[in-house]
């Protein structure tokens, strides 16, 4: 009896266990359909033993073919956030918008961030020496044409590193060599085109580009290094190591660079001749004589030589809180076209330190930055080289009631510069003879509504007041745009935003002192003044943009732009001269000497009445044939005319318009003409090919092209036509995966070694042939 | 930079990263011998790698989770050049080592041991796995895995691509 219920007490037992092992297994059916690729992603080994058979091809056919339209909508439609300050696919982005993603940057085999914005629409990018690059968003470069090399830098387009501006406030360039990043950091690129200081303060105006870094992804430690090396002494070596565990991240990465340039000799305009290198250094300083002939490199066929070091630490605690530092170190010195004083390239050289804050909480974000660096921007030349700290702060908050969005937002900028350790402070020796410093404060409001999920309104206004100038200004940017179904977007844009004074510009205070003309007593002074009542240049847009995406694998972006822009500025001169008596003032007068002629000639910088106004188009196809297969290509055609120029200079009126100017005939206003601006290319554009035949082999190519700039240049008297020709530059990298965690690949720049000089007086860039190895653990 | 290409080299030659596609291969075979049948299964159920260290650690993270048979699960590298099989219930020939199917096939002759390949038209293998851009698709040739004295439950035929 005893047995019979012990048996049936196990037999009980059993059952109970059976019951619950079938319903845990049971339990663990998922519905495979219903999964998404993140949640498949998810699932770790043990996970995956659980399912039955039948269930797991179901869901590894579920996970490849979410995984073809995961990478349908990288490439056609990848997110962005620099648009609206929100995370929404391109494709809904209610400005001009373009990505480019990390695995589109590491198959194109560009070499650094200036090179990969080829591969974007919309911007125009010339390569100066091996490696150095002039970037502009759409063109207005090189306004106003025939002065300096200076005022081709770009100081009118905001770039970001993860919210940080790296603009440097002396001039308002961006120098590419001095960011801390390099491509292996790089999770995104994303560029808005069009002026948008209400949503990123001055500066946005011709557009904003926004280098966005990686997160660590994944659990444990994670390595990467890339190394490649070719001709022309080209090194680049790039390596990160992450650590992630729970809520912390950590990503060191370190980036070096080093290339030579394509020719050893440079091109001085004033002589119309070429000198060798070291000729330069004498010749420079036989036209400016406070230059150091000595100190002109030695080394004058490297290019480019640049390293740098990256912190990210990431803590994300939860969904609604999340706090990125990162702090970066870079040292670099580069040949590139920056200035005339002779010889078109010198050598900048800079190390910078900075630091940046990211933090989201519930519905803030804010962002604070602070960089301390000095920079050379002409190696020899005594004024150049400074100390500076720009400090930049942001915060907003996200209201969302229903179908509306508003953020209303607080920004401050701060930049103290100082050449005092560099130069003859009380000789009045250097640009700016002390310190200076700009100080900005920004309150803004963005509403972003839809209507019926069709109609979208976006209003942003940003109120801005310069302290140290006591200036108030005001952008705008206005946008709509309109679904109709699923496939076709409309949209427009009307905005208007303004560029920072700068250092340079508002503070330049130099004095050079030299002895009067041949035959004369007394003194030749020359003052170089910058102007704390400069208006900063101004740019107001109108825009209209069609998407379409046809079918599932072509997608159509279409923008036609129209834009005028003001307040520029130039050096203008005036000339004073003060008779003095012979010996005036030095006790009594000397009978029968000459007279003392004290001349000073002031150089002001001021605003002009020019004005640039430009038209254009660009239009974007990108097509995903299969996960083979890829393309894009895109071009811009655009037309810029400069109203109000200044040709009341005899020569360059006749240069310009071919006919001698005529004052009498005229009058004083004749000088002011309007001209076509060639030396934004009319047309420009790229393609890229993606074709990956079998998972371990990888080809890319790219093309990037503009057509015939010309413009002219003057000193002196003279007029110099500038004339640059259209060039085609073919890219192709070849990847080949050894193993899953390497992978070797050629990468050739500029295969047909297309020659020519993409920037005036500056170097004929030619091809680079480069080998690489790619390591991911 | 030469140190330094020898140095991650040196590096790289200790670190592994499994691929997404042998994280699944190695569930599929986990699953396709639970619905094979072997005829001796005594001690360990054993399983022979041919030229692949990603699949066989994926393998190795699964044996030390699951049994087969009521048995553990051994995953033995086998050497392309001893071919050491003897004692294999399973041979895994990797895609690269497809030019040993041959050597593999005479040293399993008649034996118990199912062979699994990964190359299209590879032949005299019981299992050959297939991967395509939209799923790991798996061919399954029964006469050659019956020849082994092997069964295949009606199960997993439903599941594969029948060959000859």
């Amino acid at each position: 009896m005893f047995e019979i219920m012990k048996k049936r007490l196990l037999m009980t037992v059993a059952v109970m266990v059976l019951t619950l092992v079938s319903y845990a297994q049971e339990s663990y059916k998922v519905d495979v359909e219903g999964l998404t690729l993140e949640q498949i992603k998810g699932y770790t080994q043990d996970d995956l033993l659980q399912f039955s058979f039948e269930d797991l091809i179901r869901l590894v056919e579920k996970f490849k073919l979410s995984s073809i339209d995961e990478l349908y909508a990288m490439l056609l439609n990848p997110t962005q956030s620099t648009a609206s300050k929100m995370e929404e696919d391109v494709y809904n982005a209610p400005l001009a918008t373009s990505v480019l993603t990390a695995q589109q940057l590491e198959q194109s085999g560009a070499r650094s961030i200036p090179e990969a914005l080829r591969l974007m629409p919309g911007i125009i990018v010339r390569e100066k020496t091996n490696g150095n690059y002039d970037v502009h968003i759409r063109g207005n470069d090189y306004v106003p044409p025939g002065s300096d090399i200076t005022s081709t830098v770009n100081s009118t387009t905001l770039v970001m590193i993860d919210n940080r501006p790296v603009y440097n406030n002396f001039l308002g360039a961006t120098f590419w060599e001095n960011l801390p990043v390099a491509l292996n950091d790089l999770e995104k690129i994303e560029v808005i085109y069009g002026p948008s200081s209400a949503l990123y303060g001055p500066n946005a105006v011709s557009g904003v580009i926004h280098l966005i870094t990686k997160n660590t992804d994944a659990e444990g430690i994670k390595s990467h290094f890339d190394v490649q090396g070719g001709d022309h002494n080209s090194q680049i070596l790039y390596g990160d190591v992450s650590y992630k565990k729970g809520n912390w991240g950590l990503r060191l990465s370190a980036n070096y660079q080093n290339a030579d340039r394509f020719q050893n000799t440079y091109y001085i305009p004033q002589m119309d001749t070429y000198a060798l290198g070291d000729e330069v250094g004498q010749i420079n300083a036989g036209i400016d004589t406070t230059y150091n002939a000595s100190a002109f490199d030695s080394d004058y066929w490297n290019a480019k030589q640049q390293g740098a070091v990256n912190l990210f630490v990431e803590y994300q605690p939860s969904d609604k809180l999340g706090l990125n530092y990162t702090g970066s170190y870079q040292s670099s010195s580069v040949q590139t076209a920056y200035m005339d004083i002779g010889s078109v390239l010198t050598t900048r050289v800079s190390s910078s330190f900075s630091n940046n804050f990211n933090l989201r909480a519930g519905n803030f974000d804010a962002n604070a930055s602070a960089t301390f660096g000095r920079l050379n921007a002409i190696e020899g030349l005594p004024g150049y080289e400074y100390d500076y700290m720009e400090i930049n702060g942001q915060l907003a908050y996200n209201l969302k009631y229903k179908n509306l969005v508003i953020r209303p937002g607080l920004e401050s900028n701060y930049a103290y510069y100082s050449d005092e350790d560099y130069v003859d402070v009380s000789a009045n020796q250097g640009l700016l003879n002390g310190n200076a410093t700009l100080g900005s404060l920004q309150g803004s409001l963005r509403l972003d509504y839809t209507a019926f999920n069709k109609l979208r309104l976006v209003g942003a206004l940003m109120q801005g007041y310069f302290f140290e100038l006591d200036k108030n200004y005001t952008s705008y940017q206005f946008s709509s745009s309109y679904k109709f179904g699923e496939s076709t977007l409309l949209r427009a844009v009307a905005s208007k935003a303004n560029s920072s004074p700068f250092i340079l510009n508002t503070y330049m205070n130099r004095q050079i002192e030299s002895a009067a003309a041949m035959g004369q007593t007394g003194s030749m002074t020359m003052l170089n003044l910058g102007n704390k009542d400069l208006n900063p240049v101004e740019m107001t847009m109108l825009e209209m943009g069609l998407r379409q995406k046809i079918g599932k694998k072509l997608q159509a972006d279409l923008s036609v732009f129209y834009n005028q822009s003001n307040n520029y500025s130039q050096l203008v001169n005036e000339t004073n001269q003060t008779m003095q008596a012979p010996g005036e003032g030095e006790g009594e007068p000397t009978e029968g000497a000459p007279d003392v002629m004290n001349t000073t000639i002031t150089e002001t910088v001021q605003n002009t009445a020019l004005e640039s106004e430009q038209i254009g188009a660009t239009l974007s196809l990108k097509y995903v044939m299969n996960e083979k297969f890829n393309a894009s290509l895109f071009a811009t055609y655009q037309q810029t005319a400069l109203n109000q120029f200044d040709a009341s200079n005899g020569v360059i009126y006749e240069g310009l318009t071919g006919e001698p100017l005529n004052r009498a005939a005229t009058g004083e206003e004749s000088g002011y003409i309007s001209i076509d601006h060639d030396y934004t290319p009319t047309v420009y554009g790229g393609a890229s090919f993606n074709y990956q035949p079998n998972r371990k082999l990888n080809i890319n190519a790219s093309l990037y092209a503009y057509g015939k700039q010309e413009s002219f240049y003057s000193f002196g008297p003279d007029y110099v036509k500038v004339e640059i020709d259209p060039k085609i530059s073919a890219n192709m990298k070849v990847s080949y995966e050894l193993t899953d965690w390497m992978n070797v690949y050629l990468n050739a720049r500029n295969i047909t070694n297309q020659s020519s000089q993409e920037f005036m007086f500056s170097d004929e860039t030619g091809s680079s042939y480069l080998m690489g190895l790619n390591l991911k653990f | 930079m030469k140190k330094l290409l020898v140095f991650l080299m040196l590096f790289v030659l200790h670190k592994q990263l499994p691929a997404q596609n042998y994280k699944f291969q190695a569930l599929f075979i986990y699953n396709i011998s639970q619905r094979i049948e072997w005829p001796d299964v005594n001690n360990a159920f054993v399983i022979g790698v041919v030229g692949t260290k990603e699949l066989q650690n994926e393998l190795q993270a699964i044996a030390q989770k699951r049994q087969l048979f009521g048995h553990p699960i051994e995953v033995r590298e086998v050497l392309p050049s001893k071919l050491d099989v003897e004692g294999c219930h399973l041979v895994y020939l990797a895609r690269t080592m497809s030019s040993k199917v041959d050597q593999v096939k005479s040293l399993i002759a008649s034996k118990p041991v199912l062979l699994i390949g990964e190359k299209p038209g590879i032949e005299g293998v019981g299992i050959n796995f297939i991967d395509n851009s939209k799923k790991i698709e798996f061919e399954i040739y029964p006469q050659t895995i019956k020849a082994h004295k092997l069964n295949v439950t009606s199960s997993l035929m439903s599941l594969g691509i029948v060959k000859n």
